[in-house]
C-alpha cells in the first residue's frame, strides 16, 4: 500500500478525531492570524517609512494635533535647495450616516499631492482617468476602498459630511476610488474648495515635503527650519521615519501585549495538538509495533505519521488563516489607534500560519512517536496475542 | 442512582497527563480572559475615573477639548446660571482651562506625547480628586507634574522640562486617584496661553449644586442664544465618548477570548474522546451494574466540569498577577484592573468552554450498548 493511501486511510479510521483536531488547528490558527495581522500592519508602517522621501512640516510650539502656518509657506519651502516637490495640506472629518460613523479626509492640492504622496501615482494606486477627473472638479473627491465601503459611498454620486464645531456640510462629488493601502480609510478633498466652504482660508497644517533620497533628509530639513527661524510662525521638520517611529512608540506597551498574547496562542495550541496526537499514537502503538515486526523502520513510519500530521494541521491551519483574513475583511474593523486605520491581514501572515501549523503538525508527531518507538516489540505484539 | 464523585475524581487522577493538559486549556483561556479585560477595565477606569457626576464641561460645539475654542466672554456667563456650585467666598466653582498636547523630546531623540493642561487655582474647587502631594501650585515658567507624568518622564521638585517657547520648573507633584489626569502636565493657565499663542480657551469645567442639577445645566446652554456655539456636557459622558476606543479592547477579548476557549474545549474533546474509547468495558460495567445512561453522561459530564474549574480557577488566579502591570499608551499611563467581576467571567467562561469540550465524548459514552460496550472493552 502506497504511504499516501495509508495516511488517508488512517485519517479516515478515526475520522471524528481528525476532525476535531482539524478543528482544533483551524480555530487556533484563525486567532494567530489576527494578532499576527496587528503586529504585521505595525511592522509595515516601520518599514514603509524607514527608505521613505518624504518630511513632515507642522508649525513649532503648536500642539502636537493643532498645527497652522500660511499657505504661503508651501512655495517658499518648494523653492529650497534639495527640495523636489512640496504640498500643504489641512485635515478634515465629520459624521456620515449616524454619530459613530466617522470619516477622516485630507484636504489637498491637486497639482502637487501625487508628487509628495507618491504612493498616489503607483500603477493601480487610481484610475488614470478618475485621477483627471478629481483634478478637473473642484467639488470631486477621491475615497479610499474601504472608506467607500464603510460610508455606503459609490463613484459618480454627491455625500455629505457634517463636520464637528459649527462648521458647514461638505458637500462633494466622489469621482474615484483609491486602492492603495495607506488611504484605504481616507478621502481626499480639494483645499480651496473645503476653505471656500468652511469660510478659512490661507491656511495648512501640515506641509509634506518630496527630497531627491533618504540621505538628504537631515539636510534639507535643517535648511527649512532655519529658512522660517525669526519668524512669527515657525516651523518643525520630521522624517517621516521619526514621526512614525514617535506613533509607535506611544503605543509599544499596547504592541507588546500583542507579541506576549501570540506567544501564549502558540503554546496553547502546541500543548493541544501534541496532546491529541498522543492520543492518537498511543491508540495504534499496536500497529506501530505490527509494521516494525513486518520490517518497516523505524525512520519510514515516523515520515508518515510526520507527513499524516503535517497535511492535517497545514490544511487546517490555512483554512483558518485564510478565514481570518476574510473575516476581518468583511467586517471592515478598524483599529482606534487612529492613523493605522482597519485591521488588515496581509498574506504574508497568512502565509506564515500556514507554515506555522505544517511545522505544528510535523514537531507534535516527532515527540508523540517517541513513547510509541521506546515501546519493545515483542512486548507490544504479546499484548495482542 | 448517580455515580459518586470520587469515582470521577480517581479517574482524573488516573490519567494525571491528560488531564492536566485538558485544564491547562481553561487554565490559558482563563489567564488570556483575565489580562485582556483587565487592560480594557484599566483604561476605562483611568479615564472615565475622572468624571465627577456633579461636574460640567463646556465645550465648543462637537469638538474635543484640545480642538475646542472658547472666548473669554463665555465663562462669566455659564458661571452665573443658577444649577452652579459656590466655592468659599461665594465666587463659582469654575475652572477655565486650556488643553494641549505636545511632543516632548527625549534622550534617546525620540519624542513622547504629553497632555498640558492651563489651570487657574480654582480648579481645585471643581476637581475633589486632585491632591498637591509635593510642592506648591505653580508660579511664573513652573509646573506641576502629575505622579504617573514624573515617573514616565522621570520627573522630580526642581527638575526642568523644556516646551513650548521656555523651560519650565517643576514646582509640585499632583495625584489624580489613578486616573488619566495623573499622566497630565499642569501650569498657569494665562502662562501656557501665552506661551501657545492662544486667546481662546479650551474647557469651563463647572460644578453643579446637586448631580441633578446637570441636565437642568445642559438644557440652559442649550436654549441661551449667546452660546449657540458652544454646548455642555457632564464628565461623565465626555470621558465615556473619549474611552469609546474601548469598544475595540471588547471586542479583541471577546474574540481571542471565544477563539482560545473554543480551541481549548476541542482539545478536552480529545482527551475525553479517549478517555470514553479507553474505559469502554467500564462503561459497560457501570451499566451493567444498574447505572443509568444519565448517571454515565453526568458523571463524564462532571470530570469535564471539574476539569473546567481547576483550569479556570488556576487560570483566573495567576491572572490576578496583572493588578501589577502597568501600561503607557498615547501618553498616558493606566495600571490593569482585575476586578472580582472579570475573575468570575473567566472562571465561568473556562468552566463552561471545558463543559462543551466534555459534552460530546460524554453523549458518545451514555449512547453505549451495555453488551457492545463489554465486548468492546
Amino acid at each position: 500500500m502506497s504511504p499516501l493511501r495509508l495516511v488517508l486511510r488512517n485519517v479516515r479510521r478515526n475520522l471524528a478525531r481528525s476532525i476535531i483536531m482539524g478543528l482544533l488547528l483551524f480555530v487556533f490558527m484563525f486567532i494567530f492570524s489576527v494578532i499576527a495581522g496587528v503586529l504585521s500592519t505595525v511592522g509595515e508602517m516601520r518599514s514603509g517609512a524607514e527608505d521613505s522621501l518624504r518630511l513632515g512640516v507642522s508649525q513649532k510650539y503648536a500642539g502636537a494635533w493643532k498645527s497652522e502656518m500660511p499657505n504661503t509657506y508651501v512655495r517658499d519651502i518648494a523653492g529650497i535647495e534639495g527640495v523636489v516637490a512640496a504640498t500643504g495640506l489641512r485635515f478634515i472629518g465629520g459624521t456620515v450616516r449616524s454619530e459613530d460613523d466617522w470619516a477622516f479626509g485630507y484636504a489637498v492640492e491637486p497639482e502637487t499631492i501625487a508628487e509628495v504622496r507618491y504612493e498616489l501615482a503607483e500603477p493601480g494606486a487610481v484610475r488614470p482617468e478618475q485621477w483627471r477627473a478629481f483634478t478637473s472638479k473642484r467639488e470631486g473627491v477621491l475615497v479610499g476602498f474601504r472608506a467607500l465601503q464603510k460610508h455606503g459611498w459609490s463613484v459618480g454620486r454627491r455625500h455629505t459630511i457634517k463636520t464637528w464645531g459649527n462648521l458647514p456640510e461638505l458637500r462633494f462629488e466622489v469621482v474615484g476610488t483609491i486602492d492603495h493601502a495607506d488611504f484605504s480609510d481616507n478621502f481626499l478633498i480639494h483645499l480651496d474648495y473645503m476653505e471656500d466652504l468652511i469660510n478659512d482660508e490661507g491656511k495648512v497644517e501640515q506641509i509634506g515635503v518630496r527630497v531627491a533620497s533618504p540621505t538628504d533628509q537631515d539636510r534639507v530639513a535643517r535648511a527649512i527650519a532655519n529658512h522660517f527661524q525669526g519668524r512669527p510662525v515657525q516651523v518643525v521638520v520630521r522624517s517621516d521615519e521619526a514621526f512614525i517611529a514617535n506613533m509607535l512608540e506611544q503605543m509599544s506597551d499596547f504592541v507588546m501585549v500583542f507579541y506576549v498574547l501570540a506567544i501564549v496562542i502558540f503554546l496553547t495550541c502546541f500543548a493541544m495538538t501534541l496532546v491529541s496526537l498522543s492520543m492518537t499514537i498511543r491508540e495504534r502503538t499496536t500497529e506501530i509495533a505490527l509494521l516494525r515486526a513486518l520490517g518497516f523502520s523505524v525512520g519510514w513510519i515516523r515520515r508518515l505519521t510526520v507527513v499524516e500530521a503535517s497535511v492535517l494541521a497545514g490544511i487546517a491551519g490555512t483554512a483558518g488563516a485564510f478565514a481570518a483574513q476574510g473575516v476581518f475583511r468583511m467586517m471592515n474593523l478598524q483599529v482606534p489607534i487612529g492613523f493605522t486605520g482597519s485591521l488588515n491581514i496581509p498574506m504574508r501572515a497568512v502565509l506564515l500560519c500556514s507554515a506555522l501549523a505544517f511545522v505544528l503538525g510535523g514537531s507534535a508527531a516527532v515527540l508523540s512517536l517517541r513513547s510509541a518507538f521506546r515501546a519493545e516489540v515483542a512486548h507490544v505484539l504479546r499484548k495482542v496475542v | 442512582m448517580a455515580l459518586p464523585l470520587r469515582y470521577n475524581l480517581r479517574n482524573l487522577l488516573a490519567r494525571r497527563a491528560s488531564s492536566a493538559m485538558a485544564a491547562l486549556g481553561s487554565a490559558l483561556t482563563a489567564l488570556l480572559l483575565v489580562v485582556l479585560l483587565a487592560m480594557g477595565e484599566g483604561m476605562q477606569s483611568s479615564v472615565v475615573g475622572q468624571a465627577d457626576p456633579r461636574n460640567v464641561m463646556v465645550l465648543h460645539k462637537g469638538a474635543p477639548a484640545e480642538w475646542s475654542d472658547i472666548t473669554r466672554d463665555i465663562p462669566p456667563i455659564v458661571s452665573t446660571f443658577e444649577e452652579v456650585a459656590a466655592a468659599e467666598g461665594g465666587r463659582s466653582r469654575a475652572s477655565l482651562e486650556y488643553w494641549n498636547t505636545v511632543w516632548l523630546p527625549q534622550d534617546d531623540g525620540s519624542e513622547s506625547l504629553v497632555v498640558l493642561r492651563g489651570v487657574q487655582e480654582s480648579a481645585k474647587d471643581v476637581y475633589d480628586w486632585f491632591r498637591l502631594e509635593s510642592g506648591r501650585w505653580p508660579q511664573g515658567s513652573e509646573i506641576l507634574v502629575g505622579k504617573a507624568a514624573a515617573k514616565r518622564l522621570d520627573l522630580a521638585i526642581g527638575s526642568s522640562l523644556e516646551f513650548g517657547r521656555r523651560r519650565w520648573r517643576v514646582s509640585g507633584i499632583f495625584s489624580a486617584r489613578g486616573t488619566a489626569a495623573e499622566s497630565q502636565v499642569w501650569g498657569d493657565l494665562d502662562d501656557f496661553m501665552a506661551d501657545f499663542r492662544r486667546d481662546k480657551l479650551s474647557v469651563v469645567a463647572l460644578r453643579m449644586k446637586t448631580a441633578a442639577g446637570v441636565s437642568s445645566f445642559v438644557r440652559r446652554v442649550e436654549r441661551d442664544r449667546r452660546l449657540a456655539d458652544y454646548e455642555a456636557k457632564s464628565e461623565s459622558e465626555y470621558f465615556e465618548q473619549e474611552a469609546s476606543f474601548l469598544g475595540f479592547m471588547a471586542i479583541l477579548a471577546g474574540v481571542i477570548g471565544g477563539c482560545m476557549g473554543l480551541g481549548a474545549a476541542l482539545g478536552g474533546m480529545n482527551v475525553f474522546f479517549t478517555s470514553v474509547a479507553q474505559r469502554t468495558a467500564e462503561i459497560g460495567m457501570l451499566r451493567v451494574l444498574g447505572f443509568p445512561a444519565r448517571s454515565v453522561l453526568l458523571s463524564f459530564l462532571a470530570e469535564a466540569l471539574l476539569l473546567g474549574l481547576v483550569g479556570g480557577l488556576a487560570g483566573a488566579t495567576l491572572g490576578l498577577g496583572a493588578n501589577l502591570l502597568e501600561a503607557d499608551i498615547w501618553g498616558s499611563t493606566f495600571r490593569f484592573e482585575v476586578t472580582g467581576a472579570i475573575y468570575l467571567r473567566a472562571v465561568v467562561v473556562g468552566v463552561l468552554f471545558a463543559a462543551f469540550g466534555g459534552l460530546l465524548p460524554a453523549i458518545r459514552a451514555a449512547k453505549m450498548r451495555p453488551i457492545d460496550a463489554l465486548r468492546k472493552g
